[in-house]
């Protein structure tokens, strides 16, 4: 009995194709789960041969010979796979199924209200990296090109990014999680510097005009969160000649490591001689960097990352006086800038991700103004973060840490009358936790809090932030966010005072943006409360108000005009601000009402060129007029600004390496631009001075060349 | 008797398997001639599911998986509509490390492997380029230091060449260099058995056509 038992279970898979009458048809429609078919979904049985796809109307038929308690499997991209038992027994069956579409961080609701992100990452972004570097006006400056989005200001006069009616230093640039104290070249009065780091080091740019996670703090209006680059993919040498100077560096790739060592040196007299200034150079801007990059890869996911820079550079300018028409004051600045920093991320037990990043960075600034008057200030800073993280839940996460930064300050205030010597340590701690919550696909909320104390206030501060998000479509989503945010008083407010508190702002935003990978629009409007700001009248106090408030528009489309690109960014503007020396509340110098920008970017694929155009309108800035009473103070306005850019780039080959030519010029219309203007001491305005860009046109042309390693061509 | 039980369920499962062996290479038959023919989306996608069902069922052959992933990067190259080819090809990724984990070390595997990578940056070129075009090379690389006798990875270097404009080193005379080369190699080739790949010499002469022209 027990032999035919096992001869029979032997023998029965044989008999399988035979039974001719054993056939079972099952036939249904796959939809999703709003009832659209879905074709070319997978339907079988499982383990075995049979099965079919859906066709264009998600139906299917399916005509299986397997018989007894079988699993139907139905799987698809980009949806969960149906698995469901099922009897075949050769009676027909009908089997509808509405599949799940599965979600992940790729097409969930994110918190948007007040981000800029360009990202490499497969996200849909408003920017991609490259974007950057060939947006024209922006000059390969990473801060140059922010300036094209809504939210900043064109302050021409002045370096920085001033964003949403703050000042320049209520924005702070971090790089892989460490605060960078001194983004910026140390330039002279009136002509903006660029920003110290090359775009191409970075993967990841971030800006927020508002609103950003409780991981970041000391900074009241803005965040530029940059993430530098992972492990590169080959070996490279690179080589840069450009018209006011040249680079030359090499990466080499190991199979787990890679060590890049970079050199330029930048000098502007050649170019001054050539193109006309409207400032006399004594001393053309001159300056050297060093750079070494170092990656390894310590486990599977565990990356190490090793930044050092350092960067020395001179400038000196002789001012016209306005004071005295035939004297000049010879302003010259010797600068060194050294910025380190190493980070580690890894994912231990699966899920726990873990941040550490520690950096040093110091700045000498010696400036010496007509031999006469001398300010040698030396400023250091050691910094650590530790930030751990893991998912809770399918798309949740949660996520807090700690940072603290040391600060040493030294400045010396030096001329023939008095010398004066400052100094002061600041430590400055910040521990911070955030969560994630996603209540569905669709709906979102970010919580989080942020405790600071800084030494030299010697008070704590605790800083709530919370944002949410609703997905209303598969592209749009409405995004509202909260926060209160606390800066740092500047060094140089806290030498002879104790009694100055933290700068704080709340901002309150809501924005709306639809998205696809062609076309974007967002709007974002909102409303920010400064208080506590540092005022300078008639003693250094924490007395200072205001308040911003305006819309901020942003369209971009890649798909209208064939082999184009471009964006239109509107920002509106209400803002009015009592700090500093100003007598009133009003609307400060850096704040225009309107600011209009139009980037154009058209590919022409025959001849691997990209020519492109950026135009910004702005309406005049309040300046100083001391002839004016304290209630009309900063009430007279600059003309309106205008800037039409060009720039082209052309991709080739030289000796078989890769090459991009680019060039560019930056007003090429000749707007006589004024930011400010200056008075003499007796306040006469015929006396006075306007103030203006250092040539009313400049120019560049660069070839960049990528030797990239040999990959044995034939 | 115990013996003759024992001989004859060893018979029978012999015989059980030649059977499944038979069914196998029918399957795989079937679908290796639709594959000769298919041009457009729905039949690459239709074999796709099919190799899969077949991978899937057998589980240790690396043959449905290796050609069920080809066949998903081919839908990828033909799908105009960008925001779909990163989770098809995620899908022919996971395929094609399936097919790798049960063939190492494969020459054909790591030619598909590199298609994908190609594909990757069809979403957007500009600043995709720069880290899966390297990926996309060493893969072919990789695919003829494995077995320098195989000629698709030329077609397929001679297919990026074509692509590749003469400023990021490609171009139609360094394509039909290495279109010939394939060619040449195709002569030669002959697949390890009826089931393994043998795709590409027909599409080797049609772009070497096109180089000329």
């Amino acid at each position: 009995m027990k032999f035919l038992l096992i001869l029979f279970s032997a023998i029965l898979p044989l008999l399988h194709p035979l039974q001719l009458n054993g056939q079972t048809l099952l036939n249904g429609k796959v939809t999703d789960e709003k009832g659209n078919p879905v074709v070319g979904a997978n339907i079988y049985i499982k383990d075995s041969y049979d099965g079919t796809s859906s066709d264009v109307n998600g139906e299917y038929r399916l005509l299986t010979t397997e018989t007894g308690d079988h699993l139907l499997v139905i799987s698809y991209i980009g949806y969960e796979t149906y698995e469901g038992s099922i009897r075949l027994e050769g009676a027909s069956h009908t089997i509808n199924i509405a599949m799940k579409e599965i979600y992940n961080e790729l097409n969930s609701v994110t918190i948007t209200a007040g981000a800029f992100e360009a990202s490499d990452e497969r996200r849909i972004t408003i920017l991609r990296p490259l974007d950057i570097v060939t947006t024209a006006g922006a000059a390969g400056d990473i801060y140059g090109a922010l300036q094209t989005l809504p939210g900043t200001q064109q302050v021409g006069d002045q370096t920085g990014l001033f964003v949403r009616g703050g000042d320049a230093s209520e924005t702070k640039t971090f790089i892989d999680g460490i605060a960078v104290a001194d983004p910026y070249f140390t330039g002279v009065p009136d002509i903006p510097s660029r920003g110290r780091f090359s775009p191409f080091l970075f993967k990841g740019t971030f800006f927020s005009t508002g609103g950003y996670s409780a991981l970041y703090g000391d900074a009241m209006s803005s965040a530029l969160i940059l993430e530098s680059q992972d492990l590169p993919a080959q070996s490279t040498t690179s080589i840069g000649l450009m018209s006011v100077g040249g680079s030359i560096g090499h990466s080499h790739r190991w199979s787990k490591s890679s060590l890049g060592a970079y050199v330029s040196y930048i000098n502007l007299l050649p170019y001054i001689n050539l193109v006309k200034q409207r400032v006399d150079w004594t001393k053309a801007p001159e300056s050297f960097n060093g750079s070494m990059i170092f990656h390894r890869q310590i486990s599977k996911n565990g990356l190490l990352k090793a930044f050092f820079s350092y960067s020395p550079s001179t400038s000196a300018i002789n001012y016209a006086d306005v004071n005295d028409t035939a004297s000049v004051i010879l302003y010259n600045v010797h600068n060194r800038n050294l910025f380190s920093n190493a980070s580690y991320k890894d994912i231990f037990a699966g899920k726990w991700t873990l941040f550490a990043a520690m950096a040093y960075s110091s700045n000498d600034d010696d400036i010496v103004i007509n031999s006469a008057d001398s300010v040698f200030s030396k400023h250091s800073l050691i910094q650590g973060r530790i930030t751990v993280s893991r998912p809770a839940g399918k798309l949740s996460a949660v996520r807090f840490g700690g940072e603290w930064q040391h600060a040493a300050y030294t400045d010396q205030f030096a001329n023939v009358l008095y010398q004066h010597n400052y100094g002061q340590h600041v430590d400055y701690t910040a521990l911070y936790a955030e969560t994630d919550l996603f209540f569905s696909p669709k709906v979102v909320a970010r919580l989080g809090g942020r405790m600071e104390y800084a030494t030299q206030i010697g008070k704590a501060n605790f800083a709530p932030r919370t944002s949410i998000a609703y997905k209303t479509g598969l592209y749009n989503q409405f995004s509202f966010a909260f926060g209160q945010f606390y800066q740092q008083p500047g060094h140089f407010f806290t030498y002879d005072n104790a009694s100055v508190n933290y700068s704080r702002a709340d901002h309150y935003l809501l924005n709306f943006q639809n998205i696809t990978d062609k076309q974007t629009f967002r709007v974002e409007a909102y409303y920010k409360k400064y208080s506590r700001l540092i005022t300078t009248i008639p003693d250094t106090a924490s007395n200072g108000a205001g308040y911003a408030q305006g819309i901020d528009v942003f369209w971009r489309d890649k798909e209208t005009i064939r082999h184009a690109d471009y964006w239109i960014s509107y920002s509106f503007l209400d803002s009015r601000r009592q700090y500093m020396d100003y007598p009133i509340e009003t609307t400060p110098t850096f704040a225009a009402k309107h600011t209009l920008s139009l980037v154009y970017k058209q590919t022409i694929p025959s001849l691997n060129v990209t020519v492109g155009a950026t135009y910004v309108f702005a309406t005049g800035r309040p300046y100083v007029n001391p002839n004016n009473s304290p209630e009309d103070f900063l009430s007279e306005r600059t003309p309106n600004y205008n800037n039409l850019s060009l720039n082209a780039s052309w991709l080739t080959a030289i000796f078989q390496n890769f090459t991009v030519i680019a060039f560019s010029v930056n007003n090429v219309l000749g707007f006589d631009n004024i930011y400010d203007y200056r008075y003499p001491a007796d306040g006469s305005a015929a006396g006075r001075l306007a103030v203006k860009s250092p040539a009313i046109r400049s120019f560049f042309i660069g070839v960049f060349m990528s030797i990239g390693e040999d990959r044995g061509d034939e | 008797m115990k013996s003759t039980i024992l001989l004859l369920c060893m018979f029978i499962s012999v015989a059980a398997n030649s059977q499944d062996n038979k069914k196998y290479a029918d399957a795989m038959h079937r679908n290796l001639q639709m594959l000769d023919t298919a041009m457009t989306v729905t039949s690459f996608q239709l074999l796709a599911n099919s190799f899969e069902r077949i991978g899937n069922a057998e589980k240790d052959k690396w043959l449905p998986f290796y050609y069920a992933s080809y066949c998903f990067a081919r839908v990828s190259y033909l799908t105009d509509d960008k925001s779909k080819l990163d989770g098809m090809l995620d899908k022919a990724q996971l395929l094609i490390d399936k097919a790798d984990t049960l063939q190492p070390s494969s020459s054909e595997v790591y030619a598909v492997k590199s298609m994908i990578a190609s594909a990757r940056i069809m979403v957007d070129p500009a600043s995709r380029g720069m880290q899966f075009g390297p990926q996309a090379a060493m893969m072919l690389e990789k695919a003829i230091q494995l077995d320098p006798e195989n000629p698709r990875p030329y077609l397929l270097k001679g297919t990026a060449a074509y692509y590749t404009p003469p400023a990021y080193g490609g171009g139609k005379e360094k394509a039909a260099a290495l279109l010939e080369k394939s060619i040449s190699k195709f002569e030669s080739f002959r697949p390890a058995d009826a089931l393994s790949p043998d795709w590409g010499a027909a599409r080797a002469r049609q772009m070497l056509e096109m180089c000329k022209e």
